[in-house]
């Protein structure tokens, strides 16, 4: 009885352990499991409006002149009827019907083939120049992505010069907050791409969107995913503040809606010495194993050993700021940084700039192109740079000025 | 930068550039040698060398000057053509001396099948054309925008030499200028809107059915009207001028002026 009652209160261990492990596993779940690792910080994100865009994205449309089962009255002028693809799939698409004459656009929000219950979705042309080219603004608009349900406020853009209409998506909102690593403080944010095509499999995506990451004292700027504050994926490893993280996004909430929260895990790394030759580097983005994030790095810095493909430099002094040119120069084009641990690896990017132009014959013409260059001859192009004050030459002989000009964009 | 300039040069970009660097960037010194004019000439002497054929050994003959230098003014207005489309120019300048050499050659061309008369029309506005466009580019290595204009001026010279056809044709019972005039602009318009056809019914099949009207039918008839603003002039010489009325009536094949007739008139031996 003894040996059966033991194993009977064994079995009654082993089951309440089940099933202490059973919720467990579930309330991880429903928490969002990965938060049980013991995180370096970790934030929830705030839903956040913003006045200018965050990003832009183009629209496919699938004209159709079929009806839709109900429509608003039809005004007189010119129709365009079809569906808004944003990403492959029709879970994301929108039908849509809109009346050009009248400035009027009709999103089939809940997507039930009934444009006429859908307050939300029936919007008027805040700028419409001509017929042809519509914005709409303050427009309410909810995707499935990788990481649950989202709504987000956008500007939709339209138009139809007689060939397929076309239109794009520009995004004014973020989910953003703070978080505290190491014992500084720094803004974070998330910004879904909308993702549109044909020629691959394109999903809207969180975890391939855009991540905003700065020092806190510099949140002022208004994000933008062409600037200097946007790293890259969100779904990837990081290296910034002297620490190595990976950056852990929840799983949408059991509801399917996405969970706005970031967490960062420290992950152990060696380091190694990087030296920076030239000067004024504000950010400098180095993508490898781990993405390596610096603001205004020392000449030398640490960071984690390994390969580290073409940087993305900033540079800013005085309040200007330049940029290296996407795809221009020798840093950009061949240069793969190796930090091994051992002697430091040497990255010659960097100001100061110099004006630089390149000579060459043309039939009876001289090609004179400009350029900004570099440490390492690295191309650089110039932020907010006023286009009424594009850069100029001067052409001497015998140290005679014989003629002068400005360049022009192209 | 002035032909002139030849010679050791200094070239100092600059630009504001803040804290980030210096103004002024390094200087570049470049030794230019001015480049030969010779390529700029040769469809001029060209022109002047068909002048010396015996058959247009006339003080008529130099009239092909005036539409010709016409044509090359015209192309020397400022913003003739909407902005990003001044390479057109050349091509042009370059039909233009093609249109000169055919109509000082019309003698030679004409041929007494149609057909005969239009490959040789053609081959000679291609030929000089050509050399007028090679001429203008200075001997510089042809590049992709260079060869996109040089396909233009292929296409022009073809279909000025297809609407040239046309209008012999259409006019063939009985030549007159004031008749033959808007048949080559029905024509133009009707052969510039033939090739333009692939692209139109590609349009109209990737637009869901929709006519693209303005955005297809203005830009086609625009440039047909262009290609007929070129042979304006030379087609207004050949009605001023009996000379050039009798080259281009070879060109059109078409039947020559009758002898006037007389009423009454005796014959003597």
């Amino acid at each position: 009885m003894l040996a059966v009652r033991l194993n009977a209160r064994r079995s009654w261990l082993s089951t309440g352990t089940f099933r202490l492990a059973l919720f467990a596993v579930f309330t991880g779940i429903a928490m969002g499991s990965v938060w049980a690792d013991p995180l370096a910080g970790q934030v929830t994100l705030a839903y956040q409006e913003t006045p200018l865009t965050v990003g832009g994205w183009s629209i496919s449309i699938t004209p159709q002149t079929t009806p839709f089962k109900k429509e608003s009255p039809s005004s007189p002028g010119q129709l365009v009827r079809g569906v808004l693809n944003f990403g492959d799939g029709t879970s994301n698409a929108i039908p849509f019907l809109w009346q050009r004459d009248a400035g009027k656009l009709f999103l089939d929000l809940n997507r039930n083939q009934d444009l006429t219950d859908d307050p939300a979705g029936n919007l008027t042309a805040s700028l419409k120049t001509s017929s042809s080219f519509q914005t709409f603004t303050n427009v309410h608009l909810g995707f499935n992505t990788d990481r649950g349900r989202i709504q987000v406020l956008a500007d939709l853009n339209l138009w139809d010069y007689g060939n397929r209409p076309g239109g794009n998506l520009s995004l004014r909102c973020i989910w953003q907050g703070r978080v505290t690593l190491q014992g500084q403080d720094w803004q974070v944010g998330l910004v879904p791409t909308i993702w549109s095509g044909t020629n691959r499999i394109r999903i809207v995506s969180i975890e391939n969107g855009h991540l905003l990451l700065r020092p806190w004292q510099n949140r002022d700027p208004a994000f933008n995913s062409y600037g200097s504050e946007n790293i890259g994926p969100a779904s990837q490893k990081l290296f910034f503040g002297g620490h190595a993280y990976q950056l852990i996004l929840p799983p949408g909430s059991a509801d399917g809606e996405f969970k706005a929260a970031l967490g960062f895990l420290e992950q152990p790394v060696a380091l190694g010495d990087l030296k920076i030759t030239g000067k004024y580097v504000s950010r400098l983005l180095l993508p490898g194993s781990y993405r390596v994030i610096l603001d205004h790095p020392a000449d030398t810095v640490k960071i984690p050993v390994g390969s580290y493909h073409p940087p993305t430099v900033f540079l800013e002094q005085g309040g200007v700021e330049a940029r290296c040119k996407v795809g221009g120069g020798p840093v950009t084009k061949t240069i793969a940084v190796v930090v091994d641990g051992k002697a430091p690896a040497v990255l010659d990017i960097g100001g100061p700039l110099t004006n630089s132009v390149a000579i060459t014959p043309h039939g009876q013409d001289l090609l004179l192109d400009y350029s900004l260059v570099g440490a390492g001859g690295t191309l650089y192009q110039l932020m907010n740079q006023n286009q009424s004050k594009p850069p100029e030459f001067a052409v001497y002989r015998g140290g005679k000025p014989i003629a002068s000009g400005r360049f022009e964009f192209g | 930068m002035p032909l002139t300039a030849g010679g050791p040069l200094t070239v100092v970009p600059s630009c504001d550039l803040g804290l980030l660097g210096a103004r002024d960037g390094a200087p570049v010194e470049y030794t230019w040698v001015l480049p030969s004019i010779a390529p700029l000439l040769l469809p001029w002497l060209v022109i002047l060398g068909l002048l010396a054929l015996k058959s247009n050994r006339r003080p008529a003959a130099w009239l092909i000057w005036l539409p010709l230098t016409g044509v090359m003014a015209m192309s020397c207005i400022p913003q003739m053509l909407p902005s990003g489309t001044d390479g057109l120019l050349d091509a042009i300048a370059a039909l233009a001396f093609g249109l000169s050499a055919v109509w000082l050659l019309s003698n030679y061309l004409r041929r007494t099948r149609r057909l005969a008369t239009f490959f040789c029309v053609l081959l000679t506005l291609a030929a000089f054309t050509a050399l007028a466009f090679i001429a203008s580019q200075g001997g510089s290595r042809l590049e992709v925008d260079t060869l996109q204009i040089g396909i233009v001026a292929a296409i022009g010279a073809l279909f000025s030499t297809l609407t040239l056809s046309l209008g012999g044709w259409l006019c063939r019972r009985r030549y007159h200028p004031l008749a033959l005039y808007p048949w080559l602009a029905v024509s133009l318009a009707i052969v510039w809107l033939g090739a333009a056809l692939p692209f139109f019914l590609y349009a109209v099949s990737s637009s869901g059915g929709k006519i693209p009207w303005s955005e297809f039918f203005i830009p086609v008839l625009a440039v047909a009207a262009g290609n007929f603003v070129l042979l304006l002039p030379f087609l207004i010489l050949s009605s001023a001028n009996p000379f050039f009325r009798e080259r281009l009536q070879a060109l059109l094949n078409a039947k020559p002026d009758a002898p006037p007739i007389i009423p009454n008139a005796d014959l003597k031996a």
